[in-house]
């Protein structure tokens, strides 16, 4: 099957309600999360991309994987100058880095998809984030 | 923060109403999360924690821990489901410290079976006032 892209540029911003949506949402109890001028954005927080229009089943269809065989093998985040805070506005790409087939020891087959994200803040150019994250599609 | 230090915490157990509520706040909205039937039709004992949901209670747990400001990176392997009623625990151990980061082991059980294996990098204190 060909491709018809492996790169989604996108934007976003970390808006006060969905940072405490977040945190309401993962029981954290600490008052960055909710009562400061500028909250703190939870670790997990690029998460929220699904509602930027970059949801990770729609890219998976697009791919032309069936979801129902799809299964998230691993998320990884790195913050070289700390946390998402409100009010940042972010722009980057979410990349397809790598499409292999494998098979396990016990003989099971499955096509494992890489992707990179990263995200830098409008303002300063500098990186805010890097996603990773691995997408296991089981053999029929 | 020393290596070999540990720490642990038993979160109340999750059901479907935080399943709910994390589908809208992240706007994952696959059903198997929420939906209990369409779950057990799809071959799955029940319905089950999202794996973003269940990293993200340990992302918050390493947050308030120690400081959001000093997680330089956080990382994540899902190995089983967390079927919705169970009570998750989390686990620790300060595995090494150099260069001003600690490395966190981290992961999360389901009774004695792990469902997310993790780590986290940390700046240490010094590093971080430095």
């Amino acid at each position: 099957m060909s491709l018809t892209r492996t790169e989604w540029p996108l934007r976003m911003a970390v808006e006060r309600g969905k940072c405490l949506e977040m945190a309401h949402a993962l029981r954290a109890t600490q008052p960055q999360w909710f009562d400061a001028d500028r909250l703190v954005a939870i670790p997990t927080f690029p998460a929220v991309l699904n509602h930027w229009g970059f949801s990770g089943t729609a890219i998976l269809t697009e791919l032309g994987c069936t979801l129902s065989r799809v299964l998230h093998g691993s998320e990884e985040f790195e913050y070289p100058a700390g946390p998402l805070r409100e009010g940042m506005r972010l722009e980057g790409a979410i990349r397809l880095v790598g499409r292999e087939h494998k098979t396990t020891r016990e003989g099971k087959g499955m096509q494992v998809l890489n992707f990179e994200t990263e995200l830098r803040d409008a303002a300063t150019g500098a990186v805010a984030v890097r996603v990773k994250r691995t997408t296991l599609e089981l053999d029929p | 923060m020393t290596e070999g230090d540990t720490f642990t915490h038993e979160f109340a157990p999750i059901q479907l109403p935080d399943l709910v509520r994390y589908a809208g706040a992240s706007g994952d909205f696959n059903p198997s999360h929420y939906d209990r039937d369409l779950a057990v039709s799809a071959g799955f004992k029940t319905n089950f924690a999202h794996g973003m949901f269940t990293a993200g209670l340990l992302g918050v747990l390493v947050a308030e821990r120690f400081g959001p400001e000093r997680i330089r990176s956080f990382g994540v392997r899902f190995v089983a489901p967390l079927w919705c009623g169970q009570a998750p625990r989390a686990e620790a151990k300060v595995a090494s410290i150099r260069d001003g980061l600690a490395r966190l082991e981290l992961r999360v059980l389901a009774g004695d079976r792990e469902v997310v294996r993790g780590w986290a990098d940390i700046l240490t204190e010094a590093r971080q006032s430095a």
